[in-house]
């Protein structure tokens, strides 16, 4: 393993994004590529038990920005964080990890994997806490306010009403930086956060420009959608099937077809890569 | 409620199955006087606290257990992560051979367990995972542990694996039709027939009981069958054993279509009763 580099707030190596805010750690664990933390940085933060949708968005979210050369920052919890640490991993971009314990006790366990990829891809991995620091949930909401220090702006894709994405937007405002926020289905928990920051003034985006616009990156007015070309036979049951999960049953009465066949077809198009089966039999587009 | 029905629409027992499994009951002392000779095919639905013994047979002079009184029929597990793992995993031998030695001090015995193996389970503790009605409120953790109470090796011999949604109470008042239990029967019943006349000459009755040489001579691809399957071996990750249950399980569907060789749309069926285990054992 790498060796852990220690960096005193009095330090020259210590990131000056950090002294800007009142309480700024007094020492920093850093593990992995130090400069990212002075590069421009966009945070990706959202809910760990995050939907299909949200999964998506913050993995190609992450990626796109990632392409313009500007670095994620998230807190590699489950769900939202880890989807944007793996989206700017695959455009090689660089990303950076807050954790909110210390690097001998990486939380979620399953992330282990994630930490050290990380740090193989010239990602840098960060801590306020001690190395043998265990985790405990209550310390995780207050290392977003690095997060954000750390970032321009914080992109929120899934929240919960009061959960700690709310936290890391609520600090990012007070540090006056933009909060983005992807809308969500109103019926949804995960979307009640990001829909009323969204009330409360936080940018709503649909693409990866809509922020990458408000930092001097030239808008390409590319809306049209990707279409894929799916062969006539699968066409009917393309068109009723959208982003969000359809059930096996709806998609059948609506296609005036019986389930074996409707099944059939769909095992086709999930094998040629249209759409993708979720928990409950549901399916989406890809 | 749908696995006790699954006796209704099983083919006639034969003769010589009738008093296989007539033999076992009564060495296991458990035919009744009114019942001489059992002529239905047995259901056995043992609760999730049996031991591996009871389930398999056992004692000093082994007698058999519900695997071999279920023989010729249905064993029902209900509630599949609720039994302990031990217990299930005993079961992975006779699921492929349908025989179960039993070795003890005094003796060994082998009795036949040639039976059809259904289970059902909730996705998570909770019962909600993936409900667009009600939020599921486990952790990731809880279900992995829950679905980890079922090894991969066990669920690749699960043929047939489908997710059922539930169901709305005004669906339950809704007065459909749907086929009935004996129209089923009839199907099944020709089904049958056509194996038996199939299989005339290797001395076997039924797609189940192919052996992987029979498998290559009955169970031929067509082109672009062959490519399906080849395509969702990468896409899906299916095992090795897989493979062999999937073309048996396809030839069953032709069966009962009345086809005499497998088409596409067979082996897509066949392929998509398999697609459970990638969507909730992520390993």
């Amino acid at each position: 393993m790498k060796k852990i580099k220690i960096f005193k707030s009095t330090d020259k190596k210590y990131p000056s994004k950090l002294l800007k805010i009142k309480d700024y750690p007094k020492e920093l664990y850093v593990l992995g590529n130090e400069k990212l933390l002075n590069k421009k940085s966009i945070a990706i933060v959202g809910s760990r038990d995050c939907t299909e949708y949200g999964a998506k968005y913050a993995e190609s979210f992450a990626e796109q920005i990632s392409k313009e050369n500007i670095c994620i920052v998230s807190g590699m919890a489950l769900g939202i964080d880890t989807c944007a640490h793996i989206g700017a991993l695959k455009e090689k971009g660089n990303t950076i990890a807050v954790l909110g314990c210390g690097f001998d006790h990486i939380y979620p366990e399953e992330n282990t994997e994630l930490f050290n990829k990380i740090i193989e891809n010239n990602g840098c991995v960060i801590s306020e806490y001690p190395p043998e620091t265990e985790a405990d949930l209550s310390k995780f909401p207050f290392r977003n306010r690095i997060i954000s220090a750390l970032s321009m702006g914080v992109l929120v894709v899934e929240a919960k009403h009061r959960s700690g994405s709310t936290v890391t937007a609520r600090y990012a405002k007070e540090q006056e930086k933009k909060v983005f926020c992807i809308p969500g289905n109103i019926d949804l928990k995960t979307s009640v956060g990001t829909n009323r920051l969204i009330q409360g003034g936080a940018k709503l985006v649909i693409n990866a420009e809509d922020i990458l616009v408000e930092y001097g990156f030239p808008a390409e007015t590319d809306e049209t959608e990707q279409e894929i070309s799916v062969e006539e036979e699968y066409l009917e049951i393309y068109n009723v099937l959208t982003h969000m999960p359809t059930n096996i049953n709806i998609i059948a009465k609506k296609c005036n077809l019986d389930i074996p066949k409707v099944s059939q077809k769909l095992l086709m198009m999930e094998i040629k890569g249209y759409i993708k089966s979720s928990p409950g039999n549901e399916y989406v587009r890809l | 409620m749908m696995a006790r029905r699954i006796p209704s629409i099983l083919p006639d027992l034969t003769f010589e199955e009738a008093l296989e499994t007539t033999k076992i009951h009564s060495i296991a002392g458990v035919l009744s006087k009114d019942i001489p000779l059992i002529t239905k095919r047995p259901f056995r639905s043992p609760h999730h606290t049996i031991s591996s013994s009871s389930l398999v047979g056992g004692g000093k002079i082994p007698k058999p257990g519900e695997i071999s009184l279920a023989h010729n029929g249905v064993l029902f597990l209900d509630e599949l992560p609720e039994f302990n793992k031990n217990t299930l995993e005993v079961l992975r031998g006779p699921l492929e051979d349908g025989i179960i030695n039993i070795s003890r001090v005094n003796a060994s015995l082998t009795y036949p367990c040639n039976f059809m193996f259904v289970a059902s389970m909730n996705p998570c503790p909770c019962g909600y995972f993936g409900s667009k009605d009600k939020e599921c409120t486990c952790s990731p953790t809880s279900i992995e542990k829950y679905m980890g109470k079922i090894s991969g090796p066990l669920l690749d011999r699960i043929d047939i694996q489908i997710e059922v949604s539930p169901v709305k109470y005004q669906k339950l008042e809704a007065e459909e039709r749907a086929e009935s239990s004996e129209t089923i029967k009839e199907r099944v019943n020709k089904a049958r027939k056509i194996q038996q006349q199939r299989y005339k000459e290797v001395g076997i009755y039924a797609n189940s009981q192919l052996t992987p040489k029979l498998v290559n001579k009955y169970c031929k691809l067509d082109k672009e069958s062959k490519e399906i399957l080849k395509n969702a071996f990468e896409r899906l990750g299916l095992s090795a054993r897989a493979h062999g249950r999937i073309l048996k399980v396809a030839r069953t569907i032709a069966d009962l279509d009345g086809k005499e060789n497998i088409d596409s749309s067979h082996i897509a069926e066949a392929i998509q009763y398999r697609s459970l285990d990638k969507k909730y054992w992520k390993n």
